[in-house]
């Protein structure tokens, strides 16, 4: 099987040397989106939708080069105010606040955010070169999840994200299953309003981004509350060129982490619905199942970091597989450059890469040098973004939880967002507090839908049989991996406490 | 160490919350089989619903086992690390005020409500240099608003804000 089209290869690079005008689109690209995903409560999604009205202007290869250098951009900048203020940018950095925002506290933002920045690099890099040879075999994996199989996939998610903190794991899933319920209220798939309680701001559903906004970062803006600078330690809140330099270097040393979370962000960005939120956060789980320390995950262990930040840039390739190949976006980002596509009277698809193979060869070779690209960009970026850590808490905090209320405001375009922030706020910090695992519920809160119609339709295809299951091994086999995944820990456990009691 | 309200709180916080979740979801799951008993309306409710139900369940359980063991004066090593009484009245105000702020927007506007949400949360951090409050309350609030007015008219704007 010819894993590449050569001929199609050849005339992409026609396509690339065509003009001048898509690389100039990139620097600028990358820089909005580095700003937009390091500005705390604006999304990566919401930078690239602001951004598409730009885009009918440029030919159609210029406005995808674009758009996916925003969305690259994004990518990383999210992982900025997760590791200075544990406040991610989007789901996607969730699991970045683990342990980057405990390596800031610790003094070693610099290193943090060095490490950050190239397994981001890198992730997208090894993404696109996987995506490049295997776009075809992709496209028909994909092809073979069901309902069923997408079910799993997302349920796995949110319990991985109730056991990986460690503490209650009972809460924990209470949590997801709080936000998973959430997640339904609204317009039910039968057409009736459910859990509305008479209100109608909330027909089309809790507004999703102010209430993770809420839930994630300014429950924990509260905490901050009395602190004089987000790192306490004078001396950690230097700027140094050289440290963030060698946090880059370090992240050779890490290298398994690096291309575990790489692949795993290619297969589950892959899959649609899912993305780059779950990505990160299966990513993190299996490093620190894998890793003989767990416990030093959520305490500033620069795997956790790495293995968040390679898998949520790598999604991106595997989202745009998805979006190429199927015409499916993987979320929400590769939705917007679904729209591009649209606006440009293209088709995503398996027509679209059988007719256009050059086109396709064309934006991941550019995506390629996006992604180099954004080695040199985000280190200047991260000059001028870390300023943020010398400002004092008490005038941060009041300055963040306005612009999140105006990032919410802008969104709904209506109060609906201010006051999901501001419930969502005391809900996250309860939530933070009594150990009731708030990304677990912000996690749940964004899949509640999409997880209710695969129950539907896996329904619908089963006629209510439960030994369809048994009829699809893709599924069996999810369903198996869900189950270890969920008894190993208690298992590991128990062992290590029989171990230690023999000695 | 005296018990106070806001330790007293904490040794039940963890009870009173898988209570709260387990109340909405009942009261929720009521709802919508009341909106329609269909099941395509429910299909996916019911076993969320209950798996809320027997979580709360267990977590209730063993709550009560470490609240009931726990005289007050090991609380902090079955609850939540403890903050100082000053920290939690500052918490308590902020998101008290942020409350406050987000419903009063309908009223005084977004600019107002903003610029009196900066003022009170510096106040209530600890800072007590008028000029700074006036000016930084005043000038943050205006230029997000700003943004916020003119920034979605202008696509280059809206990036940033």
């Amino acid at each position: 099987m010819n894993f590449i089209d050569f001929p199609a290869l050849h005339d992409s690079f026609g396509i690339l040397t065509q003009s001048y005008i898509p690389w100039l689109m990139i620097v600028p690209g990358l820089l909005i989106g580095l700003a937009g995903g390091a500005l705390p409560g604006i999304s990566g999604t919401m930078i690239l939708a602001l951004m598409l009205p730009v885009t009918p202007y440029m030919d159609f290869f210029t406005a995808i080069v674009f758009l996916t250098s925003v969305f690259t951009g994004a990518g990383y900048g999210g992982a900025v105010p997760a590791i200075l203020v544990n406040m991610p940018g989007s789901t996607a950095a969730v699991a970045t606040t683990f342990d980057g925002f405990p390596m800031a506290r610790s003094g070693k933002h610099n290193e943090a955010l060095g490490l950050g920045l190239a397994a981001s690099t890198i992730g997208t890099l090894i993404s696109y070169l996987v995506l490049f040879v295997l776009i075809n075999f992709v496209a028909k994996a994909v092809l073979k999840l069901g309902p069923v199989e997408m079910a799993v996939v997302a349920i796995w998610g949110i319990s991985m994200i109730a056991m990986l903190r460690g503490g209650n794991v009972e809460r924990g899933i209470l949590a997801g299953v709080f936000g998973l319920l959430i997640g339904t209220i609204g317009i039910s798939p039968i057409g009736r309003m459910r859990g509305t309680f008479g209100l109608p701001e909330l027909i089309d559903g809790v507004a999703v981004v102010p209430a993770m906004i809420g839930i994630l970062a300014t429950a924990e803006l509260f905490n901050l509350a009395r602190s004089k600078y987000i790192i306490d330690n004078d001396a950690a809140r230097i700027v140094s060129f050289p440290l963030i330099l060698k946090g880059f270097r370090d992240v050779f040393g890490y290298w398994r982490t690096l291309s575990r979370g790489s692949l795993i962000g290619i297969f589950v960005g892959a899959i649609p619905g899912v993305g780059a939120s779950v990505a990160n956060l299966v990513s993190y789980a299996a490093a620190r199942r894998s890793d003989p320390d767990p416990n030093s995950y959520g305490k500033g262990n620069p795997n956790g970091l790495v293995a968040s930040e390679a898998a949520n840039s790598s999604s991106e390739g595997g989202a745009m597989g998805t979006l190429l190949a199927l015409g499916l976006p993987g979320g929400g980002g590769t939705a917007v450059l679904l729209a591009a596509f649209a606006m440009h009277n293209v088709t995503g698809g398996p027509r679209f890469i059988a007719d256009h193979k050059d086109t396709v060869y064309a934006i991941l070779i550019s995506n390629m040098v996006q992604s180099l690209l954004l080695i040199v960009v985000g280190l200047l970026f991260i000059r001028m973004a870390v300023v943020i850590i010398k400002i004092q808490v008490r005038h941060l905090v009041p300055t963040v939880i306005v612009i999140a209320m105006a990032g919410s405001y802008a969104i709904t375009g209506n109060l609906t967002g201010p006051i999901t922030l501001a419930i969502f706020s005391v809900i996250g910090w309860v939530f933070a507090r009594y150990d009731y695992a708030p990304a677990a519920a912000v996690v749940g809160l964004l899949l509640g839908r999409f997880v209710e119609s695969q129950f539907v339709f896996s329904h619908q295809l089963s006629g209510g049989k439960l030994s369809f299951i048994l009829e699809r091994p893709i599924a069996l086999i999810m369903i198996a991996i869900f189950l270890i995944s969920l008894v190993y820990p208690w298992i590991n456990a128990r062992m290590r406490c029989r171990k230690t009691n023999e000695e | 160490m005296k018990e106070n309200f806001f330790t007293k709180l904490d040794r039940w916080g963890a009870l009173l919350t898988a209570l709260a979740i387990a109340a909405i979801s009942i009261a929720y799951l009521t709802q919508s089989y009341l909106a329609s008993s269909k099941l395509y309306n429910i299909i996916f409710l019911v076993p969320m619903v209950l798996i809320a139900v027997f979580l709360t369940v267990i977590i209730i359980g063993r709550s009560l086992k470490m609240v009931l063991k726990s005289s007050s004066a090991d609380v902090t090593n079955n609850n939540p690390t403890p903050t100082s009484d000053g920290k939690n009245l500052v918490i308590a105000g902020l998101m008290g005020g942020f409350l406050v702020y987000a419903f009063s927007i309908r009223y005084v506007g977004f600019d107002v409500a903003s610029a009196f949400y900066i003022a009170f949360s510096l106040w209530i951090q600890g800072e007590r240099r008028i000029i700074v409050i006036v000016l930084m309350s005043v000038i943050t609030a205006f230029a997000v608003t700003w943004l916020l007015i003119h920034g979605a008219r202008v696509p280059a704007i809206a990036t940033f804000l």
